[in-house]
């Protein structure tokens, strides 16, 4: 038996969250092609003692050994991988987290800001948010400007999200110069911050805190207190987990369950912190979403029937990250029929910002 | 500056920013700009920053809206708005 919900749809009717991921049904968690996602932000308060009730409650092997599966973000707008995770990995990442963050996120007013591609490590968050505060709200949508007026309504202390969400808030703030007393943590994950962000967020008093992580294995480590320094700096391991450099500096994960996984990226253990250092294969990050330029030159190279194209990312005259492509110059004349080929098979974040021909 | 002149400034932003990735003649007006010209949030906010500067207004946070970075003629009414306001 497997029950298929869209998670959005669900948290607009109930934010009871923890009774759908712990019940004893396999869960499949998947986005219902057209609907809306949340313009505005959905309020998620809880009642603590219950909650309390509840995880004393979910001992039972059936119900933490089904499982819960969601998509990790595609390559192309349509292309999505599978991924499975036990609902006991989720509890025990919960518990750990706690230990991690009660003192982040107890009795703060607390904003999840996330696309849906990130829904999956959202789960976790969003259940401590609820066991830890009684003002927690959500906003998840693929118009994150929307987000930004959220924000400065709601006037969050806590502020949960994307490393390209917080360039935004950044780039917003600074460019009105606004303040924000309310702000006092931003816990994020997907990507080391650029240290011009980790600067701009300390100069107003806020605390970074970084979550490093895959899909697959959930959180791997935190680090309470991100210096614009050490940007790379992961942090410490979470405590239900093992982590093992391979001979080649891979960050390979257990879980208690025994499971194994490699996640491609190279690091190292400084005093005991984990400090990423890049990736194994060709992705990199643009405003903290992951792309692999291999990938993506090739699927151009295959949307637009080419023999060759390069994708590079490269700093444009402001420093930020942009991607440029290179395209035989034949392509410059008829750029009306092959651009809307790129835009409508690609995720927006990773269409070429700049086109170059020869 | 009346809707009409608002419109066509905003469209010859769009035009001298945008044409030497996409053909421009098409351009959305009701809607789905985003999608056409294949930005991202954070270009999306570039946007309104620079329309700022080009109109002399100032947009607020509560402002801040979806249809504001994606629709030609919701932009022109609330920048109209703004410039009546302004006054």
């Amino acid at each position: 038996m497997c029950q298929q919900i869209d998670i959005e749809i669900f948290l607009k009717q109930s934010s009871e969250i923890e009774n759908l991921i712990f019940s004893s049904e396999n869960i499949e968690i998947k986005k219902i092609e057209g609907t809306e996602v949340a313009s505005t932000s959905v309020s998620l308060n809880s009642s603590q003692s219950n909650l309390e009730n509840f995880y004393r409650s979910i001992t039972e092997e059936k119900r933490l050994f089904s499982k819960i599966s969601m998509y990790s973000s595609g390559t192309t707008k349509k292309s999505r991988t599978r991924v499975f995770r036990t609902k006991k990995s989720i509890l025990n990442e919960l518990n750990s987290l706690k230990e991690k963050l009660s003192s982040v996120l107890s009795t703060k007013k607390i904003f999840i800001s996330v696309t849906p591609n990130h829904s999956f490590g959202l789960i976790p968050g969003l259940l401590l948010s609820r066991q830890l505060s009684t003002s927690v709200s959500l906003h998840c949508g693929l118009k994150p400007i929307e987000a930004l007026n959220q924000i400065f309504q709601i006037q969050p202390n806590v502020i949960y999200t994307t490393p390209s969400h917080l360039r935004m808030l950044q780039q917003w703030v600074e460019k009105k110069s606004i303040a924000m007393p309310f702000l006092e943590t931003v816990i994020y994950a997907g990507a080391p911050l650029h240290e011009d962000i980790i600067s701009f967020y300390h100069s107003i008093g806020v605390r970074l805190v970084c979550i490093y992580g895959t899909t697959q294995t959930g959180v791997i480590s935190i680090q309470l207190n991100v210096e614009h320094d050490s940007p790379n700096n992961c942090g410490d391991i979470l405590p239900h987990l093992s982590v093992t450099l391979s001979e080649e500096q891979e960050v390979i994960v257990s879980d208690s369950l025994g499971l194994i996984f490699e996640t491609g990226d190279i690091a190292k253990f400084v005093n005991g912190k984990l400090i990423f250092n890049k990736r194994k294969d060709c992705i990199v990050f643009k405003n903290g979403n992951k792309i692999d330029l291999e990938m993506l030159s090739n699927l151009i190279k295959e949307l637009l029937r080419l023999e060759k194209v390069e994708v590079r990312l490269e700093k444009n005259i402001s420093g930020q990250p942009q991607l440029v492509c290179t395209l035989p110059s034949y392509q410059k004349q008829c750029r009306n029929e092959w651009f809307p080929v790129i835009r409508d098979n690609l995720p927006n974040y990773a269409i070429p910002d700049l086109f170059q021909y020869q | 500056m009346d809707k009409t002149e608002i419109k066509e400034k905003i469209i010859q932003y769009f035009k001298s920013k945008y044409q030497d990735k996409i053909d421009m003649e098409n351009i959305p007006e009701d809607g789905g700009l985003m999608a056409f010209l294949g930005t991202d949030s954070l270009q999306s906010l570039e946007i309104l920053i620079d329309m700022e500067s080009q109109f002399g207004i100032e947009i607020t946070d509560d402002l801040l809206s979806f249809q504001l970075v994606d629709n030609i003629n919701h932009m022109t009414d609330k920048f109209s708005d703004l410039l009546c306001a302004s006054k």
